[in-house]
C-alpha cells in the first residue's frame, strides 16, 4: 500500500467524523476476542473509554461515516440530500488504515462504521462489509467492530456483516411511524425492524450452534448483539410512546440497548426542527426509565400512562412512581424480597445485592445504608431499618414530593447523567 | 525501599501463625516487627486465607497509601479470629476502607489501559511503540499485561515515574521509572487524532464537568488531544451561534381552502432569498379538480417573465408529450416544486450578454417552498401525481430518485396521492447529448404520462 496523504485524510476525517457524531452509541462492550498470533487487537468484555470529548461523551471507537453523500432526505439528518453541507467519501482502504493506526496507538477500542446511502442500500452495505472483512482477514485485526445496517439492506448482507462485526445494528430513528412520515418520508419503522429481526434470529442461531459444538467453535455472529437508536425531541412524541416502543423492541428483538439521542440542532437544519439546545434532562430521564425496564422489572405502563404521558423532569422516574404508589411502602430492608427492594427510590441493583449479602450477618441500619452511599434524604421515607421506622404520616403527606426532590438546583444535570450511565437509581 | 506484596504475604503468614494481634505489629519499615513475648500469643497453625481476600489484597497492595499493609493484616487477622465471612459486611470500617482502596486501584488500572498513548518510534531499525504515563498508584506490574494481550505483535515500552514496562515480543520486563521531561518522542500522527477529537465533539452538548470527572486533568499531560480542549471550549459559543444563525426559511401559507386566495398570497411570498431575484411568483395552474397533477422543478427564464408555468422551451416539450399521450392540458393541474426562478448572470465577456443562467434551488430553498406545493395538493386532491425531474422527486419521494431506474415504477404508499410516479423533466430531454437519447427520453415521458392517465382511471 502506498503511503496515504495524511492531509487529505485529515480533511475527510473532519467531515466524516463530524457527520457521525449525532449517533449516540459508543459502547464497545459485550464481546470477547483473543488476539490473533499474527495481528493486533482483542476484546475483553468490558469496553474502554479511551477519551472524553468536552461534551462529556466517551470516545471508545473511531466513529465515522464512510460517506456523507446520501440519496435520502431525512430532515433530522445533517447528511440529507437537500442539506448544503460539505461532502466527502473515504475509500475502504483509507478506513482500514485509519483504524489500524488509531488502534495501534491505543486511541480506540475499534471501529464504528456507518454511512450515507449512495447508489443503493446494498451497494453501500457491501462497502462497509468490505472494510470489516479486510480488517479481520488481511490484517488479522481482532479489535471491536460495530457496523451499522444501511436502511433497506438485504438479509444476505446483514448475515455477512455479522460474521465480521462484533455488533450489527439498525436504527429505528423515530419512536413511531407518524414521526418518520413527517421527517423521513422514504423510511419505514418496518424496514428497520425487519433488519432487527434478521439480526436477532442470526444471533440466537449462532449461540445455539456454539452450544452444540463444544470442540469446533462455530463462527460467531455479532457476539455483542444489537442496539438501536431513537432521536427524541425532534417531534412532539411523548415519553409514553417512546418507552412503549422501546419495551416492545426489547421484547421482540433481544436488543442490548436502546440509545436515546436528544435531537441536537444541526447546521443547515430543516425548518421543521427545533433550534433550541437538546433536551438533555429529558434524554437522561429516558435512560433512567430504560434501566427500570431492563433491570428493575418495571413495565413501561407503570412509568408513563395516559394521565402522565411524559416522565417528570424534576425527579427520577422511580421516585415519581413511588409517589404515585405510596401504598407499597415502607419496605423493610431487613426482610423484604429482592423485587421489593428494587422498587425503593435510591436503592440501585448493586446496593440491593450488597444488602442481601449482608443480611445474614448483620441487622442493617440507616447508617449502614449511608455507608453504601444510598441517598438517605430520599430513601429514608420509604424504608424500615433496624433503627428507623418512617413516619407514616410523612409518607402520606402532600409535602413528600418536596422533601425527596427539593430545589431543582440539587438535581444538577450532572447527577442525573451519572445515574443514567450507571443505572443506579 | 517499599514493601512488596510477596514480602507482606510471607510476613503476614508467619505473624498469623504465631497469633500476633494487629495492634502489636508495625509495617512502617520494609518488614513488619512486633514486640511481645511469645508466651502471651495464641498461635494459629494453619491460618485461612479466602480467595476473595487474596483478590482484594492484591489490589490494595498497589495503593499509594502507607496504611495499606497494616489494614491488610488487620483484615486477615479478623477473618481468622472474628468472622470468616467478614468481607460480606461491606459496611465494616476495615472492609469498607479496603474496598475503597481496591476500587481506586482498579480504576487507576482501567484508566491506564485507556489513556496510554503510544508513539511510533524506530529504535535500532525496529518499529517500536513507546508511551509515557503517570498512574496514581503502583500499578505498572498489574496493568501492563493487558498491553501484551492486545499489542503483542510489536515491541513496546511504557514508562511511568514509578517504574517502566518493556515488551520485546517474548517477555515482559520491568525497569526503573522515568520522569516526563526525560521522555522525548514525537509522533506526527497525533495531529490526525486531534482532528478526530475536534470533529467528534458536539458543541451543542458541552459538559466540561462530566468530561473532567471521567478524564481527570491529572492525566492530561500525556494525552495529545488534551492540548486542544481549552481551544474547543473557547470556540463553543461561536460555533453554536453560527449554527443557529444559518438562515432558515419557510413559506407562510394562509389557512384557507380558496385556491385564488392561496395563489394571491403566494404571489407576495418572500420567504426565501429567491423572491428578491425573480420577477414574480409562478404558481401552479390548471383544472382545480384534476385527477392528475404534474409537478415540475422550478420556473425558468420565460416562465419568470410571463408568470405562467411551463411556457418556455421545456414547456413546449411537455406540451408535445401531453398531446402525444392524449392528455388535454386543460384537464390536468400543472405546477412546480419551487415557485421562483433562480439564476446567475451569464459571463458577459464570453458573449453571454444579459442572459440569465438557470440555477438549481438549494436544499433550504426547496424546503422553504414546499408548503405551497403541499397546499396545492391538499386543494386539488389529485388521484395521481407525476413528478418530473430530481427536484420534484426529492419533494415528493423524500429522497434522491434515480429517474433512469425508477421511472415506470408506480408508488402506491405515498402520503400525497394514491399513485405517485416519476419521469424525466422535459429540460432533461432538451439537454440530452444526442438525438437518440433525446427521443428515448421523450418516448419515456410520453409513456409515463400514459401510465399516469391510466392510473387515474383505475
Ligand atoms: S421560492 Fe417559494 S418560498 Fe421562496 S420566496 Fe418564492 S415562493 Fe416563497
Amino acid at each position: 500500500m502506498s503511503l496515504p496523504d495524511w492531509n487529505l485524510i485529515k480533511s475527510k476525517l473532519s467531515i466524516l467524523a463530524d457527520a457521525a457524531k449525532y449517533d449516540a452509541s459508543c459502547s464497545s462492550s459485550g464481546s470477547h476476542r483473543k488476539r490473533d498470533a499474527k495481528g493486533m487487537g482483542n476484546v475483553e468484555g468490558m469496553g474502554i473509554c479511551h477519551s472524553y470529548a468536552p461534551d462529556g461523551r466517551c470516545i471508545s471507537l473511531l466513529k465515522i461515516l464512510m460517506t456523507n453523500f446520501c440519496i435520502f432526505d431525512c430532515k433530522y439528518c445533517v447528511n440529507r440530500v437537500s442539506s448544503d453541507v460539505k461532502r466527502a467519501k473515504f475509500s475502504p482502504d483509507e478506513i482500514v488504515t485509519l483504524t489500524l493506526e488509531f488502534y495501534r496507538r491505543n486511541y480506540i477500542e475499534g471501529l464504528f462504521l456507518s454511512s450515507g446511502i449512495i447508489e443503493s442500500s446494498d451497494a453501500t452495505m457491501e462497502k462497509l462489509i468490505q472494510v470489516a472483512k479486510t480488517l479481520r482477514q488481511v490484517h488479522r485485526f481482532n479489535g471491536y467492530i460495530h457496523l451499522k445496517v444501511v436502511a433497506g439492506s438485504s438479509q444476505e448482507l446483514i448475515e455477512e456483516a455479522g460474521l465480521w462485526a462484533d455488533r450489527v445494528s439498525a436504527n429505528v430513528e423515530m419512536p413511531v411511524q407518524k414521526d418518520l412520515d413527517i421527517l423521513a418520508p422514504a423510511k419505514t419503522i418496518e424496514s428497520a425492524t425487519t433488519s432487527m429481526n434478521q439480526i436477532a434470529e442470526k444471533v440466537s442461531e449462532a449461540k445455539e450452534e456454539q452450544k452444540k459444538s463444544f470442540r469446533f467453535r462455530a463462527p460467531k455472529f455479532a457476539p455483542a448483539g444489537q442496539t438501536t437508536q431513537m432521536i427524541v425531541g425532534a417531534t412532539g412524541s411523548t415519553d409514553s410512546l417512546i418507552l412503549n416502543s422501546s419495551q416492545s423492541l426489547y421484547r421482540k428483538y433481544a436488543l442490548r440497548r436502546v440509545y436515546y439521542s436528544a435531537y441536537s440542532p444541526i447546521p443547515h437544519s430543516d425548518v421543521l426542527l427545533p433550534t433550541e439546545q437538546p433536551q438533555l434532562v429529558r434524554e437522561n430521564r429516558l435512560y433512567q426509565a430504560d434501566w427500570l425496564l431492563r433491570f428493575y422489572n418495571f413495565e413501561a405502563q407503570e412509568l408513563v400512562n395516559d394521565e402522565n404521558p411524559d416522565l417528570p423532569l424534576d425527579m427520577d422516574p422511580k421516585s415519581a412512581w413511588a409517589l404515585r404508589n405510596r401504598q407499597y411502602f415502607p419496605v423493610d430492608v431487613n426482610s423484604a424480597a429482592r423485587e421489593q427492594l428494587l422498587r425503593v427510590p435510591g436503592l440501585g441493583v448493586r446496593n440491593v445485592e450488597r444488602i442481601l449479602q449482608m443480611r445474614p450477618h448483620r441487622k442493617i441500619s440507616l447508617l449502614d445504608l449511608g455507608k453504601l452511599r444510598v441517598p438517605l434524604k430520599r430513601t429514608k421515607y420509604f424504608v424500615i431499618t433496624s433503627d428507623h421506622n418512617p413516619d407514616v404520616f410523612l409518607l402520606d403527606s402532600q409535602h413528600l414530593k418536596k422533601n425527596i426532590a427539593p430545589e431543582s438546583t440539587q438535581l444538577s444535570l450532572f447527577d442525573i447523567k451519572q445515574t443514567a450511565v450507571s443505572g443506579e437509581i | 525501599m517499599e514493601l512488596d506484596f510477596e514480602t507482606w504475604r510471607i510476613e503476614a503468614r508467619s505473624l498469623l501463625q504465631k497469633g500476633v494481634p494487629p495492634h502489636l505489629t508495625s509495617w512502617e519499615l520494609t518488614q513488619s516487627f512486633f514486640t511481645i513475648a511469645d508466651s502471651e500469643l495464641k498461635p494459629l497453625p494453619s491460618p485461612k486465607v479466602p480467595k476473595e481476600f487474596m483478590e482484594l489484597a492484591a489490589l490494595v497492595a498497589c495503593a499509594r497509601d502507607p496504611q495499606r499493609w497494616a489494614l491488610l493484616y488487620r483484615l486477615i487477622f479478623r477473618l481468622n479470629h472474628e468472622n470468616a465471612k467478614l468481607l460480606n459486611v461491606v459496611v465494616d470500617e476495615d472492609v469498607h476502607k479496603a474496598q475503597l482502596l481496591a476500587k481506586s486501584v482498579s480504576k487507576d488500572i482501567h484508566k491506564m489501559h485507556a489513556f496510554v498513548r503510544f508513539k511510533k518510534a524506530v529504535i535500532d531499525g525496529q518499529e517500536t511503540y513507546v508511551a509515557w504515563h503517570k498512574a496514581e498508584h503502583y500499578i505498572v506490574k498489574l496493568a501492563t499485561p493487558f498491553f501484551v494481550r492486545r499489542f503483542g505483535d510489536k515491541p513496546w515500552s511504557i514508562f511511568t515515574p514509578d517504574g517502566s514496562a518493556h515488551w520485546n515480543m517474548e517477555t515482559l520486563s520491568f525497569s526503573e521509572g522515568m520522569s516526563q521531561s526525560d521522555f522525548e518522542h514525537d509522533d506526527p500522527f497525533d495531529e490526525v487524532w486531534k482532528t478526530y477529537y475536534r470533529s467528534i465533539y458536539n458543541p451543542a452538548r458541552l459538559k466540561i464537568k462530566m468530561m473532567k470527572q471521567e478524564m481527570s486533568p491529572k492525566y492530561w499531560s500525556s494525552l495529545p488531544e488534551a492540548e486542544i480542549i481549552h481551544e474547543l471550549i473557547r470556540e463553543t459559543p461561536q460555533r453554536l451561534q453560527n449554527m443557529s444563525q444559518t438562515e432558515k426559511f419557510l413559506a407562510q401559507v394562509p389557512d384557507t381552502f380558496d385556491w385564488s386566495e392561496v395563489k394571491k398570497s403566494a404571489l407576495s411570498c418572500n420567504a426565501c432569498p429567491l423572491a428578491s431575484q425573480a420577477t414574480q411568483t409562478v404558481f401552479g395552474e390548471g383544472n382545480l379538480h384534476a385527477e392528475l397533477m404534474i409537478v415540475g422543478e422550478q420556473p425558468g427564464d420565460e416562465e419568470d417573465l410571463s408568470g405562467s408555468a411551463f411556457v418556455g422551451p421545456a414547456g413546449q416539450v411537455l406540451a408535445q408529450a401531453l398531446e402525444k399521450a392524449g392528455v388535454a392540458r386543460e384537464s390536468i393541474y400543472l405546477t412546480n416544486a419551487v415557485k421562483h426562478f433562480k439564476w446567475t448572470p451569464a459571463n458577459a465577456s464570453a458573449g453571454g450578454g444579459k442572459a440569465r443562467i438557470h440555477k438549481k434551488a438549494s436544499g433550504s430553498e426547496m424546503h422553504a417552498c414546499k408548503p405551497w406545493l403541499e397546499k396545492e395538493i391538499e386543494l386539488v386532491k389529485p388521484k395521481v401525481i407525476l413528478a418530473l425531474g430530481a427536484t420534484a422527486g426529492i419533494a415528493l419521494y423524500g429522497r434522491l430518485v434515480q429517474i433512469q431506474k425508477e421511472r415506470g415504477k408506480v408508488r402506491t404508499d405515498s402520503a400525497y396521492a394514491k399513485t405517485l410516479l416519476i419521469s424525466w423533466h422535459p429540460s432533461a430531454i432538451l439537454r440530452a447529448t444526442n438525438s437518440d437519447e433525446a427521443s428515448l427520453r421523450f418516448n419515456d415521458l410520453v409513456s409515463d404520462i400514459q401510465s399516469a392517465l391510466a392510473a387515474t382511471k383505475s
